[in-house]
């Protein structure tokens, strides 16, 4: 194992990244920003929750508690799927994977045990186990514009005409591996699912014969925010609802009855929102920090959620909420509390498209 | 509050014309045997828990069961604590909203009357 490949090139630099340890950078953040931009790219996203669901009530008791359609995901099938509360607020965002033996629940960091808790309220009759097996599993994510090329390299499976939103086991450096294949937003990105004992094997196969650039978490930052990706401790939870974060491919709007249903179907038929999650430019120093305000003709407007540096150009970026009245491309704000900073909106992100339609 | 028929305490109450559009749809699904109309809570749903009716000729060992009107009713052992009390009805005619049920325990329900919260 040589630094390159391994995992933990310095002991320096990891951060303890909701209980796991994640080195901050492998190379450069510059480096590898540009390499998840524009080849192929290997994070440990072991941080993200992994539930693993059991009993033949799963899909039903799941489709009546999110907001897309999962009653009828087939086997090998993904869909992405908002938890939300009866006032249509978001709890969680999941992707939710039917694999040959059970229902794998991909959770927000941090979140896998309020899902669970949430979801046993909720379990009357219904004959269905939830098991958290985040600490039991660990988890590679690829992401880049090559990264399905170059995993097709590495494993006898056809990646390149694996439909989005699929899962299966491949063998890759002769161990049994389960991807799920997901794009977020234009982002190609898939997700490995491992043993522990896999993961440095694999890791380094990736590297040396996949020839992916390891990604650290300041790069993933700059690039999750510079992608409007939005993040559960920054851009959701049970401040916004899904319209509002932009989440709108994934809610299905002729489906059944599902928790908080009629206060989304109210939103967006009556045109309500109220904010919008928006990509933004910053004109200011790189101290402005999270949660600042944003003001418009002197009022209130919006708050910044994310700030990042894009690398690769030097500027700032960031996700923030605006209220619907100003969210349009184009408009600038003042940033409260600095006399020369200023935003300007550059988009307005819609994560999984405005009417996305899963394979089933 | 309870409702109680002949001194035996009903999970749930069932009209006689809820009775007899049971019995109605038993017969149009070939169940003609012994059937019961089984209601049930399930999680989920616009306000959190959705009624649930079934027709079948299935009694676990754990339901409540009463005879109303020639119709087995069951109540499961974990549906019957939202359930107690309530009244399964019949609306029919141009503007019938089909079964309707009226639960005590609901603090909410959604528009169209199948889900609830307590």
């Amino acid at each position: 194992m040589t630094q390159n490949n391994c995992r933990y090139p310095r002991e320096k630099n990891l951060t303890n990244h909701y209980g796991w340890l994640i080195p901050d950078y492998y190379s450069d953040p510059k480096t590898e920003f540009l390499a998840a931009q524009n080849d192929a790219v290997i994070h440990d996203s072991s941080y993200v929750g992994r539930l693993k669901a059991t009993g033949p009530d799963t899909l039903d008791f799941l489709n009546r508690m999110s907001t897309n359609q999962v009653i009828n995901l087939g086997q090998g099938r993904c869909v992405p799927t908002i938890l939300t509360t009866d006032r249509g607020r978001i709890l969680d965002l999941i992707y939710v994977s039917n694999t040959e033996d059970n229902i794998l629940i991909l959770t927000s960091p941090g979140e896998q045990q309020n899902v669970i808790t949430w979801l046993d309220k909720y379990t009357i009759m219904e004959e269905i186990e939830i098991e958290d097996i985040t600490s039991a599993t660990v988890m590679i994510t690829l992401i880049g514009p090559n990264c399905i090329l170059k995993l097709d390299s590495l494993v006898e499976s056809d990646m390149c005409s694996l439909q989005p939103y699929s899962t299966q086991l491949v063998t890759l450096a002769d161990e049994f591996v389960r991807i799920i294949k997901k794009p977020l937003g234009d982002v190609e990105t898939i997700d490995l699912l491992l043993e522990p004992e896999q993961l440095d094997m694999v890791w380094a196969n990736l590297i040396e014969s996949g020839n992916f650039q390891p990604m650290g978490l300041d790069a993933y930052e700059s690039f999750r925010v510079e992608r409007a990706i939005p993040s559960y401790s920054q851009e959701m939870g049970e401040s916004y609802n899904p319209l509002e974060t932009g989440l709108i491919g994934s809610i299905d709007f002729h489906k059944g009855c599902y928790i908080g249903q009629e206060v989304i179907a109210r939103l967006d038929s009556y045109k309500k929102i109220q904010k919008h999650l928006v990509t933004l430019l910053i004109q200011g120093d790189g101290q402005i920090p999270e949660g600042t305000e944003l003001i418009y003709n002197g009022k209130f407007a919006g708050k910044l959620t994310s700030v990042a540096l894009n690398p690769s150009n030097n500027k700032l970026v960031g996700l923030g909420y605006i209220n619907t009245a100003n969210a349009e491309v184009g408009t600038r704000f003042q940033i409260d509390g600095y006399e020369l900073g200023e935003v300007e909106i550059t988009g307005l992100p819609q994560l999984f498209g405005s009417e996305e339609k899963y394979p089933t | 509050m309870s409702i109680t028929m002949d001194g035996v305490e009903l999970g749930v109450e069932i009209t006689e014309k809820a009775a007899d559009k049971i019995k109605y749809f038993a017969t149009k699904d070939g169940v003609t045997d012994n059937f019961g109309l089984r209601v049930a809570v399930k999680g989920g749903g616009c306000s959190g828990m959705t009624y649930d009716l079934d027709i079948t000729n299935e009694e676990r060992e754990s339901d409540k069961v009463v005879e109303q009107f020639g119709v087995k009713v069951m109540v499961d052992k974990k549906s019957y604590i939202y359930l107690v009390g309530t009244v399964l009805d019949f609306s029919d005619g141009l503007n019938g909203k089909g079964f309707v049920f009226e639960n005590p325990n609901a603090k909410k329900a959604c528009g169209c009357g199948t889900s609830f919260s307590v």
